[in-house]
């Protein structure tokens, strides 16, 4: 562990960050030329500055102690939960979403930085609580804490954004010793509802037929029946506990809430998604049902990320990039130009250095003996793991488009500062294990 | 404890880790390194100039000709409201839809796709006013058919990205519309195409086909003339139809070309092949006899005849197209036997001739007919057919016997003109014996004499043999067969003894009080045989031969070659100049039609490569 220390510094986790944000910026800079070797696009000088700039984040975030933030975490969570109200009431529309603050061509997106103070907030909650998350009550406040954020970022409206919060929640509810039957109800609220939510679509668009069993589904009568079952069923099972205290009846109950939820947010699904989310849905499943529509991301990416072959064509090199198929290039679909130019090669050194920064994580967070570093970490890691896991899968079709940023190698100041901040806390935890 | 949980869920936390990366590792890897790129994906690729599509005689049905659209840089654009309003009104578009397009799209995206030569105008004269900044035109491939309905079902069409969807165009995309240029080259050139059609003859065959469907009041016209002698297909014409240069603008059913995919129940035209089949086999022979009495009674219902023919052979079977007779004569035969020549005639199959969407007909085989199914086939019921299969099935009484594969395509030529395929007269298979086939033209032949059902398609000097046909067509509704609704149909051969051409007219569902084929079909079949008779030339025995030595000489038209020096073209027609096409490194430019009128450079100037040689036509 010393060796790879150097003045306190865990020099592997240090380097495998730089080494990202560096060919993050080349990359920025490729996807503003065109076929031609215009540069239209300065967003590479900014990522630039923005980058200089997150060091010194990291750097302070390195060398406070990070003990104070637990001091600090409601304050914090506080003021970015008011920054989300104000970016709502004020905030500046970019592709679709208010989610801008700022003045003129300046401006962050809260919804980032927010990520980072939500985790701060639980973790320091979970922390406090202790073995309390065993209760479901307990565990219901730590989802409130998280819903308020999503709540917020939702009405922006930026999906994609939002989703991150729940990964993030589940990692570090489970690492805090929450019941895994606990975990597994979110999770399979999550599914069925996706799942309730585009079968009604799905029947409709791919196979131009509508059976009546799924287009009941978004018929408000049918809820109210089937709520009403539900609910019957929910309420004789609820008596029987009471009653007998039979363990069966907790699972019928169990799984009757999971029903019961999911039809309600699909239900509202139905009612908030807009139809080109829906289409993003649909387009995931077969992008050919709308090929220069919803579904040209998705083709133009994977025909981008299939172009590379083993060795890639090099820096600059990219036909997909450079004729401008790939829409938000620098953002979205970064790693379709990295891939599309340095190929397999490229993408595979790129997924080398995020598996050492997660690893590396992991084993400072095993070293660590406070609980809350500990949380705080595996929130952090958690959302890299996730926008990784979603943007990558995105530019290769196994993930739905949702606009979500490549930390670190994505152009966009908040995305990349919020990167930095949590490698810094990362940081801050290892240094605290060798002082 | 708390910390032996502790440990494992930190175990678990890892493991999930890991495998989360390892997937998308390994879909990386199976993207990159083992998946094939979906041919269709617009990937970046050279413009294709689509190739040609030339009738038999170089006349041009496609030809690929140039558009502009219009596109926008969205970065470049400095007012989205007022570019958006702009545009909205020198392209006729919405201008809400066009400014949330322009604000949700980041990079590059069209705006309207081929636009007329006004909108071009207008677009780049605000171009030049500086008003419309990343706002771009650019030029794109398209498609063009000079010829509009003219074999449009046989041409096909293509779609916005210049890719074919019906017709030849569909079935030769790959030849057409190379995705890939040589040697790395910006445009590709597409392969050019020859049809058998002779699209004088097409004209003329669609104008007789309308006039026949507007006067019968008909659902449809069908018309295809054959090569007798190798199965080309000479024009191919099936009402309705449509012009592919704005094909959305018609139906389903209008762009569908129903000489291929019509399946209909021939009716008494089916004879020859029954009649010819029950020959070959050796159950009847001409001199064979038949008492018809008006109905064939053994089956349910039974089978009539419009009149009582009283002693038949097979001649007057087919002369008076009698019902009775051929049921009666297919008594001679095992269904087993009929059945297989039937399915060695291709029923029941496609033809092969080479055109998207064709239907293959029904031919039921042995262990479902019903007592009735023998002798109902014999006279061209409970079988249904294409009428390109009817066409084809009626080479083989034209070549001796031997049925030939009917074909579309004569030629494909690379875009520098050298041979990529060649296609002559194929043979399928011996269908009949050779004296069998000669016996049927002659029955048919009879068919056009004053007594016959054909007698209205007799021309005189030229021998006919013919057979006409009216079908009642199955309502499924009644379950029985329609008594408004008829299928009348006739098919003719010319000259007799030395078959050269192959007339097949089916008009469906005619309107008017005349609906038999000898009626109406017949005339329509004379119409174009007397076309046929003047375009080729075809002798008539009315017509005096002279007596010749057997040698005559012509003033050759020398061909025209390019070479060191400028040859003098003048007047000659556009024809013989094409082939100057790809013989050498010069730019030819050809302006007009017909004959040349002037010429540059000038006849006997030396010519270097890369000289541009521009000719004249009028």
């Amino acid at each position: 562990m010393r060796r790879s220390s150097l003045f306190g510094f865990d020099i592997i986790l240090l380097s495998s960050t730089f080494l990202l944000v560096i060919l993050g910026i080349f990359f920025i800079f490729s996807s503003g030329v065109t076929a031609t070797g215009e540069i239209y696009s300065t967003e590479y000088i900014k990522q630039i500055v923005w980058a200089v700039t997150g060091l010194i984040w990291l750097l302070f975030l390195t060398f406070s102690n990070y003990r104070n933030m637990k001091n600090l975490a409601p304050t914090i969570y506080i003021i970015f939960i008011i920054l989300l109200f104000i970016t709502l009431s004020f905030g500046k529309v970019v592709n679709g979403a208010k989610s801008w603050l700022g003045i003129g061509d300046f401006g962050i997106q809260p919804s980032e930085f927010a990520k980072i103070s939500t985790i701060i907030f639980l973790a320091f909650y979970l922390q406090t609580i202790g073995s309390n998350i065993r209760k479901l009550r307990f565990f219901l406040i730590g989802l409130l804490i998280i819903m308020v954020p999503v709540g917020f970022i939702i009405i922006q409206p930026d999906m994609g954004t939002s989703l991150v919060y729940f990964p993030v929640f589940l990692t570090m509810a489970f690492l805090a010793g929450a019941k895994v039957r606990h975990i597994f109800f979110l999770i399979l609220l999550t599914c069925c509802t996706t799942i309730l939510t585009i079968l009604p679509y799905l029947e409709e668009m791919i196979m131009g037929i509508q059976y009546p069993v799924f287009t009941i589904l978004k018929k408000p009568e049918f809820l109210l029946f089937s709520l009403l079952g539900i609910g019957l069923i929910f309420a004789v099972s609820l008596w029987g506990l009471m009653i007998f205290k039979k363990r069966y009846f907790y699972w019928i109950i169990y799984g009757s809430s999971i029903l019961a939820g999911s039809s309600i947010c699909s239900f509202g699904a139905h009612m908030v998604l807009k139809d080109y989310q829906v289409m993003r849905l649909i387009s995931f499943i077969n992008p050919y049902i709308d090929p220069r529509g919803t579904g040209w991301n998705i083709i133009q990416s994977i025909t981008a990320v299939g172009s590379g072959g083993v060795w890639g064509k090099g820096f600059l090199q990219g036909t997909q990039s450079h004729y401008q198929y790939l829409p938000q290039q620098s953002t979205d679909f970064i790693f379709s130009i990295i891939a599309e130019e340095l190929g397999f090669f490229g993408g595979f050194i790129i997924l080398v250095l995020y598996l050492v920064i997660l690893l590396r994580g992991v084993q400072i967070l095993s070293n660590t003996n406070d609980k809350f570093g500990l949380l705080l970490g595996s929130g952090i890691l958690a959302m890299i793991l996730f926008h990784l896991f979603v943007n990558i899968g995105m530019a290769m079709g196994i993930m739905p488009i949702t606009g979500i940023p490549l930390l670190f190698l994505s152009y966009g100041g908040s995305s990349l500062w919020t990167a930095l901040i949590g490698i810094g806390i990362l940081l801050n935890l290892s240094f605290k294990q060798y002082r | 404890m708390q910390d032996k949980i502790k440990k494992q869920r930190m175990f678990y936390y890892i493991g999930f880790l890991v495998v989360i990366l390892v997937l998308i590792i390994g879909r990386l890897g199976y993207i990159m390194l083992f998946q094939e790129l979906p041919e269709s994906s617009p990937v970046a690729r050279p413009d294709v100039e689509r190739g040609p599509i030339f009738d038999r005689n170089g006349r041009i049905l496609a030809i690929h000709s140039n558009f502009k659209s219009v596109s926008a840089w969205t970065p470049y654009i400095e007012d989205v409201d007022k570019t958006a309003s702009l545009l909205a009104d020198a392209l006729s578009l919405d201008k809400r839809e066009l400014q949330k397009l322009l604000l949700e799209k980041s990079g590059y995206t069209y705006i309207k796709r081929k636009i007329s030569d006004t909108e071009t105008e207008s677009i780049k004269k605000m171009q030049a006013d500086n008003l419309l900044k990343g706002i771009n035109l650019e030029d794109e491939m398209g498609r063009s058919y000079p010829q509009a309905e003219i074999a449009s079902h046989v041409v096909g069409y293509v779609n916005l990205d210049n890719i074919g969807l019906n017709g030849i165009e569909r079935e030769y995309e790959k030849l057409l519309n190379p995705r890939k240029a040589e040697n790395g080259s910006p445009k590709a050139f597409g392969n050019q195409i020859f049809l058998t059609l002779d699209i004088n003859l097409q004209y003329l065959v669609q104008q007789i086909a309308q006039g026949a469907k507007d006067e019968n009041m008909a659902d449809s016209v069908i018309i295809i003339v054959l090569d007798a002698k190798n199965a080309e297909t000479l024009a191919l014409c099936s009402l309705p139809n449509f012009n592919p240069n704005n094909f959305t603008a018609y139906t389903e059913s209008e762009r569908t070309n129903r000489a291929i995919n019509y399946n209909y129940e021939p009716g008494s035209v089916f004879k020859i092949f029954s009649i010819s089949s029950f020959l070959d086999l050796g159950g009847i022979s001409p001199e064979s006899e038949f008492f018809c009495n008006g109905s064939y009674t053994g089956v349910n219902p039974p089978i009539n005849d419009i009149g009582v023919h009283h002693l038949v052979h097979p001649k007057e079977i087919i002369q008076f197209s009698c019902n009775v007779g051929a049921a009666l004569a297919s008594e001679s035969v095992a269904s087993i036997d009929f059945y297989d020549m039937l399915r060695k005639y291709g029923f029941g199959q496609t033809t092969q001739i080479g055109l998207p969407g064709e239907r293959s007909g029904i031919l039921r085989t042995v262990d479902k007919w019903s007592g009735r199914s023998k002798p109902a086939i014999a006279f061209g019921q409970e079988v249904s057919v294409s009428a390109m299969q009817m066409v084809k099935a009626a080479t083989a009484l034209t070549n001796s016997g031997t049925m030939l594969k009917p074909l579309i395509v004569k030629k494909i030529l690379t875009p520098a003109g050298d041979l990529v395929q060649e296609f002559g007269r194929t043979q399928v298979q011996q269908v009949l014996g050779s004296n069998t086939a000669w016996e049927v033209l002659e029955m048919m032949k009879s068919a056009t004499t004053s007594q016959g059902t054909a007698r209205r398609a007799a021309i005189e000097g030229i021998d006919i043999s013919a057979k006409t046909g009216t079908a009642e067509v199955y309502d499924p509704k009644i379950r029985d067969y329609s008594e408004e609704k008829y299928v009348s149909s006739f098919i003719g051969i010319f000259p007799t003894n030395n078959p050269s051409y192959i007339v097949y007219v089916v008009i469906e569902n005619p309107k008017k009080e005349k609906y038999y084929g000898s009626q109406i079909a017949a005339p329509v079949f004379k119409e174009i045989a007397e076309e046929i008779i003047r375009l080729y030339h075809v002798p008539k025995t009315t017509e005096k031969i002279i007596e010749h030595s057997g040698e005559i000489y012509l003033p050759q038209v020398p061909e025209v070659k390019l070479e060191n020096v400028m040859p003098d073209l003048i007047g000659q027609p556009k024809r013989k100049i094409l082939s100057l096409f790809g013989q050498s490194d010069m730019n030819i430019e050809i302006r007009g039609q017909g004959y040349v009128k002037a010429q540059h450079p000038e006849a006997g100037t030396e010519l270097t490569p890369g000289t541009t040689i521009i000719l004249e036509l009028e």
